[in-house]
């Protein structure tokens, strides 16, 4: 009978690893990695594939300054799993996915990284954890959100859309405000394009919004003084506020089932997170972060409203109106 | 006819009875083509010695590594320790075998021990304190019990060429087993240690490490179809199945819960080469060392701390799985395992050079105990003395605590006369067993292997 020698010191070196693990060591990155610089970026295809031919194109623009980088690194310790797992629960059959990383182009050295639209969980984390997570940030309060509706508006290119017209997605993670337009200046400097004017952030939004549902995350609940009505301006009830950044991934991908109607409605998600092991006070923060959007998906919504909706039949009058009447 | 000689080394003892040495001498003796791994995991412990001083311990590669050209072919259903794999390999590298993973076949069935199986293994064992069962601590008995439980979570070596897959694998296995546990340890000793796994099992970013880890395995020794592993065993020459274990650490055969989640019978090989399409006859031998050993806890009736002289230089005591013990030769064991190992063709000896050196070995004929396990024992009507013990049911494992039970306490009563030399041993032997014992080994390497009989 052995001793197990080597699967001690295999042990051994992984709980080592475990030690000395950090973010830093999972984004080992130390500036833009080459093939994420979006500089003379033509086009990011998400195609179908025999072994993936009802592909959709799923963006992930992720907020990597500061504190933000704790979405990135749970997406790359933790959740990907989960919400490749989630979205195939819900019967979305081929994600394709494409992690961009959003900084400030006023103040970052790398505020644009671009990775490609992938299938395996393997490839998307390789993107994912190529991204530079500067964890600096500029103090203005804003960060160049803007650029990611550019970007997925001018620069991708999906058979969801081409083919199918059905729209992808695009998630953005963030805790700021958006500056008011996508500069000239920085997109001939970041990727060579060459612009007349700056485009006003509505416009780039509403670009995206052609071929994209748009959705911006913001993390907990503590963060959405900052900028949630801002962006409820912009998105309306696009904006998700979570109440903790480690539910980004279970959001994402319920907000795909709900709008793709491969879930019914929320009680058919409570159903499916329960399904795949999510813990039950996660499921409930997840649906109070859902339950405006789900809302407006479900067409019986409105009787379940506190305040009856003009022209919804009353109520059946209570036992109590009954004595009294 | 085919022309395919399969043989299995099946150990008749807790382990330890010389499986490395025996299937080294065989590989060359028999120009041996393929080592088969049939049962258990990384927990073996299979020393080899070469003539020039080279020594290794094999723990997933086939004891037959030293000789060049030997495949090792870990079978389903072989539990598979890849990173331990890959440790193993660069120890062998530095005993100067450099080519050990491009000569592996995993069968893709093989189920794979994960860090997190390791750490909760060990997290069971630490909670038993005094109690603990002398378990290896490499989680294979953990991945064995959570592919029961957990059928559908259970990792498979085909699984790791597929990350997306093999990452829900793991995330779901590592929630399984985390709700198992709570933060304080049992055994209140054991809390640091036991903190220590628990942080495996808390560790998000494990599971991504270590798949990181297994894809170099991986992208040397891909999978193995049912059809390489079949045309494998077709090939002609000689097939050895090198048994992991012994048959007294047998999961449903040793003293419960002493054992192994190994299956350590003529069984277990027949069911991988009919699994192959291989019908040939299986020479199934039997291994034994000349004396008694016992590695971790369990029962050894006949413990003697008089023998800890004797030199094992490949066993030390401590680590995870705790003490050596040694003790003398017992025919109640011997007959016992003979009985459920089934038929066999014939056995191997090891450390037959013990009489030149130790004059007090003697047999253990019966034992001395009460009658408070007596259904599970028979008596010798003149002495009164239990001179066998019986196998249960298939699958009682309470039979088998009880077994277990009766030899913690059984007072071990010897032979009058001690072992006299290796001869007069063999011969006992012989007579005890009705098998022809074919060879014997007197030192560590396969140049001290002698043959006792004419080989078939």
């Amino acid at each position: 009978m052995g001793q197990g020698n080597y699967s001690q010191a295999a042990h051994a070196a992984l709980v080592a690893d475990r030690a000395s693990a950090s973010r830093t060591e999972v984004f080992t990155q130390r500036g833009c990695h080459p093939l994420m610089n979006p500089k003379g970026l033509k086009v990011r295809e998400s195609r179908d594939s025999d072994d993936h031919p009802n592909s959709l194109g799923i963006v992930f623009a992720l907020d990597v300054t500061g504190s933000m980088g704790d979405i990135p690194q749970s997406l790359a310790t933790r959740e990907l799993p989960t919400f490749m797992a989630l979205l195939n629960a819900v019967g979305v059959a081929d994600p394709q996915l494409l992690f961009m990383a959003i900084g400030d182009a006023t103040s970052d050295q790398a505020p644009l990284q671009v990775g490609q639209f992938e299938s395996t969980a393997e490839l998307m984390d390789q993107w994912l954890t190529w991204s530079y997570l500067e964890g600096g940030g500029g103090g203005s309060g804003e960060e160049s959100y803007e650029l990611a509706f550019y970007m997925v508006a001018q620069h991708t290119d999906m058979d969801c859309w081409v083919k199918r017209r059905k729209k992808g997605y695009l998630f953005i993670t963030g805790d700021e405000l958006p500056y008011p337009a996508v500069s000239r200046h920085q997109i001939g400097s970041l990727v060579g394009d060459t612009l007349d004017a700056d485009v006003p952030i509505a416009e780039a939004i509403a670009a995206a919004a052609e071929t994209y549902h748009v959705f911006f995350l913001i993390p907990d609940l503590g963060r959405r003084g900052r900028c949630e009505k801002r962006w409820r301006d912009l998105l309306g009830d696009h904006v998700i506020c979570m109440e903790e950044p480690g539910d980004a991934c279970a959001v994402a991908a319920a907000i795909v089932g709900l709008t793709e109607h491969a879930i019914a409605d929320i009680d058919a998600l409570v159903a499916t997170l329960d399904a795949n092991t999510i813990a039950p006070q996660r499921v409930s923060a997840i649906v109070r972060a859902l339950r405006p959007y789900a809302d407006l998906l479900d067409p019986n919504a409105a009787t379940r409203m506190h305040v009856p909706a003009a022209g919804t039949p009353a109520a059946p009058s209570a036992w109590w109106k009954r004595m009294f009447a | 006819m085919s022309s395919t000689r399969l043989v299995s080394l099946l150990g008749l003892g807790f382990g330890d009875c010389g499986k490395g040495l025996f299937t080294d001498y065989l590989c060359r003796h028999w120009g041996a083509h393929t080592v088969v791994r049939f049962n258990g995991g990384a927990q073996a412990g299979h020393n080899v010695v070469l003539p020039d001083g080279r020594h290794h311990t094999f723990a997933q590669f086939g004891a037959g590594s030293f000789v060049p050209g030997v495949v090792t072919l870990l079978a389903y259903p072989v539990i598979v320790h890849p990173t331990a794999l890959l440790v193993e390999d660069a120890w062998l590298r530095r005993a100067g075998v450099d080519d050990a993973l491009a000569r592996i076949l995993i069968d893709g069935r093989c189920r794979v021990t994960t860090p997190f199986h390791q750490a909760a293994g060990r997290m069971r064992e630490l909670q038993r304190g005094m109690a603990a069962h002398g378990s290896c601590g490499v989680g294979v008995g953990e991945t064995a019990g959570h592919g029961i439980d957990h059928p559908e979570q259970i990792l498979r070596y085909a699984d790791l060429v597929r990350p997306a897959v093999a990452l829900a694998k793991l995330e779901l296995m590592r929630r399984t087993l985390r709700a198992g546990f709570g933060q304080a340890c049992a055994e209140p000793a054991n809390q640091t240690a036991y903190d220590a796994e628990l942080a495996v099992l808390d560790d998000t970013s494990m599971a991504t490490r270590w798949l990181a880890r297994t894809a170099e395995l991986i992208r040397q020794a891909p999978p193995a179809s049912h059809a390489q592993v079949a045309q494998r065993l077709h090939l002609p020459g000689c097939v050895l199945f090198e048994g992991a274990q012994g048959v007294l650490l047998d999961e449903w055969r040793g003293f419960h819960p002493h054992t192994t989640w190994s299956s350590i019978h003529p069984g277990s090989v027949q069911a991988v080469a009919t699994d192959a399409g291989q019908h040939a006859r299986i020479e199934h031998l039997g291994i034994l060392r000349s004396y008694m050993t016992r590695h971790g806890n369990g029962p050894l009736p006949t413990c003697d701390a008089l023998l800890e002289h004797l030199p094992e230089p490949h066993n030390a005591s401590g680590g995870w799985q705790g003490r050596f013990r040694r003790g003398h030769p017992d025919a109640l064991l011997l007959r016992y395992a003979l009985q459920v190992a089934g038929p066999l063709d014939g056995l191997l000896v090891s450390h037959l050079d013990v009489f030149g050196r130790e004059r007090a070995l003697r047999w253990c004929t019966g034992y001395e105990a009460d009658a408070t396990a007596d259904d599970v024992c028979a008596r010798d009507p003149d002495s009164g003395r239990i001179c066998a013990i019986l196998p249960g049911a298939p699958h009682d494992l309470a039979h088998q605590e009880r077994l277990g039970h009766l030899l913690a306490r059984a007072t071990p009563h010897y032979a009058g006369e001690p072992i006299a030399d290796a001869a007069s041993f063999v011969a006992q032997l012989e007579a005890l067993s009705g098998l022809p014992v074919l060879l014997g080994s007197h030192g560590p390497t396969h140049e001290a292997v002698r043959k006792l009989r004419l080989l078939p």
